[in-house]
């Protein structure tokens, strides 16, 4: 809980709890292009992005009252309720997942975490770039996986490769994901 | 054994697992705390990939929109809060094109019947037409109407400078009289959207507002009772009004 954030973010969740729109609205600001460019990275279509960052805000408005901040934090919490809502509308519409568009490296190496910087979002850029630094086959079932729901089996068929392949590059990646987490966590 | 579920546990922490092996995992980990320190290890990761996607600006149409909803799901219980919400989720849009196409349906019976009349129903159709266009943008609104036995709907699109008004409930005008649709502006300023037209027999009135800005720049919607041609600014009683 090193965030600087997050104090404020739990004062303000509890001000949502209690109909306080400004404070809804101050968290819309914080985290909708997060909301968004998650719903976005699940359904490659804008509109359907939309109306699920519409609705995750709605469930953030509607159930403040159930965040507990002992089970993590809220933009987590968020973009939790983000990824179930859009993948349900990704099953639910009978979606393919869009075009293997990897997120651009360059942009990845930009937010490059500085060692000495302990923000939260220096955190998440270390696995976007571990992610991003994955063998593709390893990357692409942990992503089918993660971002568009799929079992291993589904993403057997979707890419015609062999189910025993499937599970090797998800637990090779895992791993690797894993332990670069380890160590960027033991670095802080 | 332990071997195998710790092979899975990445896939596990992703949600890959078909159901069955799901099962088996968790109940394993009931009674593993290596494998349950090794899952709370991967559910890091899981977080971390929640926030990898690159952030992306949303529209500003959708602040405006939640900012309405909350407001509104606040402040107006029962069904009415309900069908206020209606353009908030995919059930909602649903709910509101099918209210369309029955409003749809209804103006084109009517439609049949003006025409043998000899009245005009090119307007009209353009109306229901244009209502049907709007419903399609992906940030179409319908603002509800209910005021005194009148209820209705209001459908635009806040980025386009046009919209669709339907009441029902309506008394009869006097024959010098009309009722008269008005945009108000955030600082109060009314601007008139033109005069309705009253169908008597079910008190139905409609309206397509052509406005000289995109809707976003009103905050309210409002209809008074004016002498017939209508008024440069409101004189008569106000008869309903929405949000915007």
């Amino acid at each position: 809980m090193s965030n600087e954030q997050q104090p404020e973010d739990a004062i303000l969740i509890l001000k949502v709890a209690e109909g306080d729109r400004e404070a809804f609205l101050a968290l819309y600001d914080r985290y909708s292009a997060k909301v968004y460019g998650l719903a976005l990275r699940v359904l490659g279509d804008p509109m359907t992005a939309e109306e699920v960052t519409q609705d995750a805000f709605l469930r953030l408005w509607t159930r403040a009252d159930t965040y507990n901040p002992d089970r993590g934090r809220l933009s987590s919490w968020l973009l939790t309720i983000t990824r179930r809502l859009a993948i349900d509308h990704f099953r639910l519409e009978g979606r393919r997942p869009p075009a293997w568009n990897p997120s651009n490296p360059e942009s990845a190496l930009e937010r490059i975490p500085d060692p000495a910087s302990q923000s939260e979002e220096s955190r998440w850029g270390s696995m976007k770039f571990a992610l991003i630094n994955l063998p593709q086959e390893q990357r692409s079932v942990i992503e089918l996986a993660f971002y568009h729901g799929m079992s291993h089996s589904q993403i057997a068929e979707y890419q015609s490769t062999p189910l025993g392949t499937v599970k090797t590059r998800i637990r090779l990646g895992m791993e690797k994901l894993r332990r670069e987490w380890e160590q960027e966590h033991k670095s802080i | 054994m332990e071997h195998e579920f710790e092979d899975q546990l990445g896939a596990y922490a992703l949600g890959a697992l078909e159901p069955e092996e799901d099962r088996r995992v968790e109940s394993h980990l009931q009674s593993c705390k290596k494998c349950q320190d090794i899952v709370a290890s991967y559910q890091f990761v899981s977080e971390g990939l929640l926030h990898a996607a690159d952030p992306k600006l949303s529209p500003k149409s959708l602040r405006r929109r939640l900012q309405r909803q909350i407001g509104q799901s606040a402040e107006t219980p029962g069904w009415s809060r309900a069908f206020r919400r209606v353009p908030t989720s995919a059930f909602g849009l649903a709910l509101g094109l099918i209210i369309l196409v029955s409003i749809n349906v209804g103006i084109l019976l009517q439609t049949q019947r003006l025409l043998n009349e000899g009245q005009d129903t090119v307007a009209q159709q353009r109306a229901g037409q244009t209502a049907m266009a709007i419903a399609s943008y992906p940030s179409s609104q319908v603002a509800s109407i209910e005021e005194d036995g009148l209820r209705g709907t209001f459908v635009y699109d806040p980025d386009l400078p046009v919209g669709v008004m339907y009441v029902w409930g309506l008394q009869p005008p006097l024959e010098d009289q009309a009722y008269q649709a008005w945009l108000v502006d955030p600082q109060g300023q009314r601007l008139s959207g033109g005069l309705l037209t009253f169908s008597e027999d079910p008190g139905f009135g409609w309206l397509l507002i052509e406005a000289p800005t995109t809707m976003s720049e009103f905050s309210s919607l409002g209809v008074t009772l004016e002498p017939a041609g209508g008024s440069p600014a409101p004189t008569g009683p106000r008869i309903l009004g929405t949000d915007l």
